[in-house]
């Protein structure tokens, strides 16, 4: 079903990488845990095909953004946890600005303040 | 006009006992039919189908309607397969177009080969009933032994050099256009 309030899936592809980098900010994850994040923080508004985020955390791995271990938590299953990386942050403090970037520039024309839903 | 009554008896039984971890085998199973996969990926694949499902569960659904809506949410197999080909580039680097050229020194690596072998048994068949065919038998088995090393040279080097120069990560994320779920903007 259409939402018109859901992101396009250009936005959607071009916000993932700063998404999965900023959730990561707040400590190791997994990826459907990430996935679980990412639909809490944005009100349900941010589908993802789920499976489509694991070719984006192995090319952020290979991009030394982040590193992955499998690993058995107590009484859990084996999971591949990612974790935030030195390059990952910096990549993080570029998105930043450039999304901040757009953002500033068309709050400005919209001449209105985010707010959340 | 097909199925007896007692086939969709059969049908609906299965319905019932819908077997989960089965459901999950079975579908890993046709994910592994595609090369584009590695075991982990698949790992990495079932992990989150498995985390999945009791999450739908708890949520009021049965275990099949979780397990269809779960797998739904995932993504289709040739959607999941365009995606991780990118970054397993190197497993699926005989389909890129850019070694289309080295598939054909291959094919004629193979072909000279099998031209050397039938020259070099006609040879020994004709060997002692003449010897002017058999020189020229040869001969043909030298031009196609050449025709091989050649071959085998120019198909070798093609590979370092593509390799050399295709680096998996060249294909950017940018590239990843296919893989948020299809949506469209609504007709007016």
């Amino acid at each position: 079903m259409y939402n018109a309030a859901m992101l396009s899936r250009e936005l959607v592809a071009a916000s993932t990488v700063p998404l999965v980098l900023s959730v990561l900010t707040e400590g190791e994850s997994y990826g459907y845990e990430l996935i679980r994040r990412v639909r809490e923080l944005s009100g349900g508004q941010i589908e993802w095909t789920e499976g489509m985020l694991y070719p984006v955390l192995h090319w952020m791995e290979r991009e030394h953004m982040i590193e992955s271990e499998w690993r058995e938590a107590a009484g859990e299953r084996r999971r591949k946890y990612y974790r935030l990386r030195k390059e990952g942050r910096a990549a993080l403090k570029q998105e930043q600005q450039q999304w901040m970037a757009v953002h500033g520039a068309l709050m400005k024309l919209w001449k209105t303040k985010p707010r959340l839903i | 006009m097909d199925g007896s009554p007692r086939s969709s008896d059969e049908a609906m039984e299965n319905q019932t006992s819908f077997d989960l971890s089965s459901a999950i085998q079975r579908w890993r199973e046709n994910l592994a039919q595609s090369t584009t996969f590695r075991a982990a990926d698949l790992d990495e694949l079932e992990a989150h189908l498995r985390d999945a499902v009791p999450g739908l569960q708890a949520a009021g659904l049965s275990p099949e309607e979780a397990f269809l809506i779960a797998t739904r949410r995932i993504g289709p197999r040739h959607a999941l397969e365009s995606e991780f080909r990118k970054i397993n580039a190197s497993r699926a680097w005989l389909n890129r177009p850019s070694l289309v050229g080295l598939r054909f020194a291959m094919v004629f690596m193979i072909l000279s080969l099998f031209g050397v072998g039938g020259a070099i048994e006609a040879a020994k068949r004709r060997a002692i009933s003449d010897s002017v065919i058999q020189t020229s038998w040869h001969l043909f088995s030298g031009v196609f032994g050449a025709l091989f090393v050649v071959m085998s040279i120019l198909g070798l080097l093609g590979y370092v050099v593509l390799r050399a120069f295709s680096r998996p990560g060249s294909e950017r994320l940018a590239n990843i256009d296919t893989w948020p779920q299809e949506r469209r903007l609504p007709r007016k």
